[in-house]
């Protein structure tokens, strides 16, 4: 495995291993995923130390929680980002709970201004 | 018993020529070729007829008016047919659907028709919101947000092609609200080279199909060494952005379908 400044390559990863070609696709999207883990994490520690980014940058609320479970003890809560059963599935039993912050209105759209 | 989940995925478009169209195509490609899944794809853009829609670039896929009563069943239908609802395979299902404009108000009705009659069914929704530094982007977004709420996921991307000012959602309360209750993941869409995105629009090509075409599909402003060159970092850097957000585009990331 190869690493730039602390962060895995998952380009350089896939070519060291022969190519995506030469995976099946569940090996590649474990390789995406857990590239996608590490740089999620490293922006994280670098967004709390106040470090900003340009185009590549993604902002804190990249991740991908519930809604309602923002401010929540656990609000990190280790893997999230790439925790699978995060989306409003209408699964029958994974129902989403009432979020804590309301919407913004059609009304409130109107008034974003440049 | 383990059901297939069937994700739909549609671009919350408001307003054309905000690179919608390009990001669903570049969304595709991963899909296809990163993720090794075969996405459904579905061109509901009525108004794009010929070049550069989602048809065109990726040929045999079906055009849908879903600006109809029951226009959206017609996705529904696609995104889970009767035998999937028998399966015990288990894995994803991914609907790929570009909007057009002015979908909005049918696709809410059907919402508030359709969604408590899906409960049960394990489907789920994402909504991909283009940003652009036209404010009407970010307008659109939280209107159909306002309706939507936490029936779909959603996912932000910032197209740069027309300047990186985005700060009408980023730096708005009106926006931190949106993100505070949608935890919207966020990834960039780079500006492309204007020849370069004009000539795949002419020639119906996606980034990687261009890559891949021969010199004379990829005719001579694509087929250059430097138009390669160029169209490659284009590619790399975007999957990089997709990747991040593999879990919101595929929650269950499983045997392909």
């Amino acid at each position: 495995m190869s690493a730039e400044n602390g962060d895995l390559n998952w380009t350089e990863i896939l070519r060291q291993a022969g190519g995506p070609q030469n995976l099946s696709p569940i090996a590649t999207a474990q390789v995406f995923l857990l590239s996608a883990m590490l740089r999620e994490e490293r922006k994280r520690m670098e967004t709390s130390n106040g470090s900003n980014g340009a185009i590549n940058s993604v902002p804190r609320v990249a991740m991908n929680h519930q809604a309602g479970e923002r401010d929540g003890p656990d609000e990190r809560g280790g893997d999230g980002a790439m925790t699978a059963d995060t989306c409003p599935r209408l699964s029958g039993e994974n129902t989403n709970s009432p979020p804590r912050h309301s919407w913004p209105s059609k009304e409130e759209a109107n008034q974003i201004t440049q | 018993m383990t059901k297939t989940h069937s994700r739909i995925i549609f671009s919350l478009n408001s307003k054309g020529g905000s690179g919608n169209t390009a990001a669903m195509v570049a969304l595709a490609d991963f899909l296809i070729r990163n993720l090794g899944l075969n996405p459904k794809l579905v061109d509901c853009d009525l108004a794009n007829k010929t070049f550069g829609s989602l048809s065109h670039i990726f040929k045999g896929t079906p055009k849908l008016d879903v600006r109809t009563e029951t226009g959206l069943d017609d996705l529904l239908a696609i995104a889970k047919p009767a035998e999937l609802e028998e399966e015990k395979a288990g894995g994803s299902r991914i609907v790929l659907a570009d909007f057009g404009g002015g979908n909005e108000e049918d696709t809410v009705r059907w919402f508030n028709e359709m969604y408590d009659g899906l409960v049960g069914h394990d489907i789920s929704f994402l909504g991909i919101g283009l940003l652009t530094s036209n404010v009407a982007t970010a307008k659109g977004i939280i209107s159909w947000s306002a309706e939507l709420r936490d029936r779909i996921n959603y996912l932000i991307i910032r197209n740069h092609m027309a300047g990186s000012n985005f700060s009408y959602l980023f730096e708005t309360e009106i926006g931190r609200k949106f993100f505070n209750v949608s935890n919207a993941p966020v990834i960039d869409m780079e500006k492309r080279a204007q020849n370069i995105q004009n000539e795949l629009v002419n020639r119906g090509l996606s980034l990687r199909q261009a890559i891949d075409a021969p010199p004379d599909v990829a005719g001579p402003v694509l087929g250059t060494f430097a138009a390669r060159v160029r169209m490659r970092g284009y590619v790399a850097r975007l999957e990089e952005q997709f990747a991040t957000v593999t879990a919101t585009l595929v929650p269950d990331l499983a045997v392909p379908v």
